[in-house]
């Protein structure tokens, strides 16, 4: 026992400095959040600064993250001037401009009621999860880079996965 | 500087994730997302203890379906199964059949009973599907809860709805011919509100024994429903369990009872409101109903110290019965003040319990049957709080923690009122970027309930801890995490049984010193080695394991997750029987078929060697020992939709 005690006193006098040196940055979800959305939508559009129209029953926290975390997303108040839409959670129309533009949503329940939504960023299952599909990327030319290749589905997957039937 | 003070009381492990920019590979920053945002992050309190996590994927991986599955390996405790086949928590060297110094919580509501203060009765196999993770305190003298003092917290956090986004139904079929049926949805229902729901039914049906030609059995029936509303300020929950189970022993003098059952039902609502957008301001009203219905029946009679007749043996008990109704109102508020380096907790608390006997009854040996009722006159008491709390940050890397609570008790029925302070002092460091330390030194009580009063038919007192001190250390090289920690505490007046089976408060002091030391070792991402070994230095008493250690391994591999935990417990001598050490050896794999259906099977005390709990036969003295759970193994089929 006395050994022990010992042995754990050395540990503590060795790692004890006089002062502390290194300083720990804790990293913010809300923080990888936003930089989550930022490459996706750099890798979408292949441009460094995004301009984003956010739509949306959650749009105030995701404008707010944008604002607050991201140098080369720039929030817009209309589809006329963005590059891409983001379907912040629930939402039940958008309107016509926004259409043509290339949608993302944060619910993947969007891919399927808007036929312009390249995917989504949302959480399921405890986890965080990214999908893209295939046919849609296709259709506005998009050639995402390799990483993204496990995330990418066609569109027909897309759709069981969404009736929740697929075993 | 709120950020700040929060950084360093939810020091996450000396978390070192720097956010980079879009350089990182978007599976990197993915990942990294993920775990910055576990829900343990949030929720746990360093402050409150010392803490052993389990978070939802050691959960899986593990197919820990029951709460007690995760309880196994906690140092300094031993599990087992009291008299009724109930689980319990002795602490090493102690014998505590009903464990009245827990504290069982599911996400802020204490669930634990109100008759003995035991949450095991009814909770013991609560389902883990819809819980997130599981974080269990050691520690005497968590003050900020407001609840009842206790010296191990177990926090149950439930899933949250916006991350889950799904239903889920699980089947599980035991080679003892129990089963599971879970089924659980958490969703978001609108922009502001979401909603998680729970049902389950399950039976428990665990090996039959026989003692002199007679049935030894303890298998039960459990039921659980959950239903929760979340808005971003405000919370409603409504939680339900249900147990009905053999008698197992029972009292019985030959430790067979031949008949009977214990029926338990909690149900509880508890409502939480923050008023302010800042959180700082926190309302909780909650309502607790639990119900409890016994009966045995012995041909040899029951042991129920209190009535027995020592002269005339014919008028000692042989069939006992008991309706009970118990009943909990709280209501708490508190306020949190933040000021760059300090952040200030003021709460009150108001708690009423009610206890109420519709019918207890015995037959004697010669046929005659006696109504006892309540058998002391207090069935009621009231419960004032007040507590502060400083958690103090010297800089971004050093926190004090001081806090007070004073309970104020009014009781009925002549029984004395009690006056109880418990004070703590904590201290928090991150010494280095190897090193975090954390200790503690404390005061604290643990009340009577109301079982130990009416079985005793004593006003008892409270049990005392005048002083504990506990110090933990964390060291984080790399992959590999090395834990240590040591402690001393007094017990004084602790609730044992007197020489005739009554319980008192004993007159003497205890000493405890634990110790312990654990290791977590991390192979690339997917593989994880966990070992531990805790003892008590000198311990006074040696009724149960005085050391112990574990061993796990958590693997995935492809879809593949495999789990394997070995846990050691020291031999020991109970009254005059040897209790050989033991390996529980339980182990398990998961088969991802897709990601909407998974195939898991699972065996437990693989080896036949658990840990078994001792128990006097009270008409010969002599000592049996029966096992939790003789070897089983468990099939399961989950199917998230």
């Amino acid at each position: 026992m006395k050994n022990l005690l010992s042995f754990l006193t050395l540990i503590l006098l060795t790692f004890v400095p006089a002062h502390p040196q290194i300083d720990v940055s804790y990293s913010k979800p809300e923080e990888l959040e936003v930089k989550i959305l930022e490459k996706l939508f750099q890798d979408i559009l292949g441009k460094e600064r995004v301009r984003v129209f956010v739509i949306g029953d959650k749009k105030e926290h995701y404008r707010r993250g944008i604002e607050d975390y991201s140098d080369n997303l720039h929030l817009v108040t209309n589809c006329g001037g963005a590059d891409i839409v983001l379907l912040a959670g629930q939402i039940s129309s958008i309107p016509e401009d926004c259409l043509k533009k290339p949608l993302f949503s944060t619910r993947r329940e969007n891919i399927s009621k808007f036929r312009g939504c390249l995917g989504a960023f949302y959480w399921k299952k405890g986890r965080p999860n990214i999908v893209l599909i295939k046919e849609r990327l296709e259709e506005r030319g998009i050639k995402m880079p390799k990483e993204y290749r496990r995330y990418i589905e066609s569109e027909g997957r897309a759709t069981e996965l969404r009736r929740g039937f697929r075993i | 500087m709120l950020k700040r003070i929060k950084g360093l009381v939810v020091i996450s492990g000396l978390l070192l994730l720097t956010v980079e920019s879009h350089s990182q590979e978007i599976t990197e920053l993915l990942k990294e997302y993920r775990k910055a945002s576990e829900l343990y992050r949030q929720t746990r309190k360093d402050s409150l203890g010392h803490l052993i996590l389990f978070t939802r994927d050691d959960i899986e991986r593990m197919q820990a379906h029951r709460l007690a599955d995760l309880l196994r390996s906690v140092r300094f405790f031993t599990l087992g199964n009291n008299r009724f086949g109930v689980l319990t928590l002795n602490e090493y060297g102690g014998y505590s059949p009903i464990p009245r110094h827990i504290r069982l919580y599911i996400n802020d509501h204490e669930v634990s009973s109100l008759h003995t203060g035991s949450p095991f009765l009814v909770w013991e196999n609560f389902p883990l599907d819809a819980v997130d993770h599981v974080e269990i305190y050691l520690g005497v003298g968590a003050i900020e809860l407001g609840n009842d003092p206790a010296t191990l917290i177990i926090k149950v956090y439930t899933k949250e709805p916006l991350r889950e986004n799904a239903s889920a139904l699980r089947l599980t079929g035991s080679s003892r011919k129990g089963y599971d049926t879970v089924l659980y949805s958490a969703r978001e229902l609108n922009s502001d509100f979401s909603y998680l729901f729970m049902l389950t039914e399950s039976y428990d049906n665990r090996k039959d024994y026989h003692r002199d030609g007679q049935g030894l059995t303890r298998d039960g029936r459990y039921r659980y429903a959950f239903f929760g509303l979340y808005s971003e300020n405000s919370s409603l929950e409504l939680g339900y369990g249900y147990v009905n189970k053999s008698p197992f022993m029972g009292f019985a003098m030959d430790n067979t009872a031949e008949r009977g059952y214990t029926k338990a039902e909690d149900l509880y609502l508890t409502l939480t409101v923050y008023p302010s957008d800042d959180r700082s301001t926190k309302f909780v009203f909650s309502l607790d109903n639990h119900r409890r219905k016994h009966y045995e029946s012995s041909s040899t009679g029951l042991y129920i110290p209190i009535f027995m007749d020592l002269l005339n043996p014919l008028n000692n008990p042989r069939d006992f019965y008991e309706n009970a109704f118990f009943s909990k109102v709280t209501l708490y508020l508190s306020k949190e003040l933040s000021s760059t380096t300090n952040k200030l907790l003021t709460a009150v608390s108001y708690k009423l319990y009610n206890s109420d006997v519709d019918s207890r009854y015995y037959v004697t040996l010669g046929g005659l049957r006696r109504d006892v009722g309540e058998t002391v006159p207090f069935n009621r008491q009231e419960i004032y709080s007040f507590i502060l709390e400083d958690k103090f940050s010297i800089n971004p890397r050093n926190l004090i923690i001081g806090g007070v609570k004073f309970d104020k008790y009014y009781r009925n029925g002549g029984f004395k009122d009690f006056d109880e302070i418990i004070a703590r002092f904590g201290y928090i460091s991150l010494v280095n970027r190897y090193l975090s330390i954390k200790g503690f030194l404390s005061r604290s009580y643990i009340p009577p309930f109301f079982y130990d009063t009416e079985i005793s038919a004593r006003d008892l007192d409270t049990v005392k801890i005048p002083i504990a001190f506990t110090f933990e250390g964390t060291l984080n090289l790399s992959s590999t995490r090395v834990g240590f920690g040591m402690g001393y505490m007094r017990i004084k007046d602790a609730i044992v049984p007197d020489p005739t089976g009554r319980l008192t408060n004993a007159g003497k002091t205890e000493e405890v010193k634990p110790l312990f030391v654990n290791l977590k070792r991390q192979f690339g991402e997917n593989h994880r080695l966990e070992a531990g070994y805790s003892l008590i230095v000198k311990p006074e008493r040696r009724s149960s394991p005085t050391s112990g250690g574990y061993l796990r391994l958590l693997s995935s591999v492809g879809k593949f997750d495999a789990f394997g935990e070995m846990v050691y417990r020291r031999g020991f001598e109970f009254s005059g029987k040897r209790v050989d050490e033991s390996y529980d050896l339980s182990t398990g794999v998961t088969y991802h078929y897709s990601q909407e259906l998974s195939v898991k099977i699972k065996a437990e005390n693989l080896l036949g060697k658990a840990i078994k709990t001792p128990y006097v036969v009270p008409q010969t003295g002599e000592v049996v020992t029966y096992p939790i759970r003789e070897r089983t193994v468990y099939l399961s089929v989950e199917w998230v939709f």
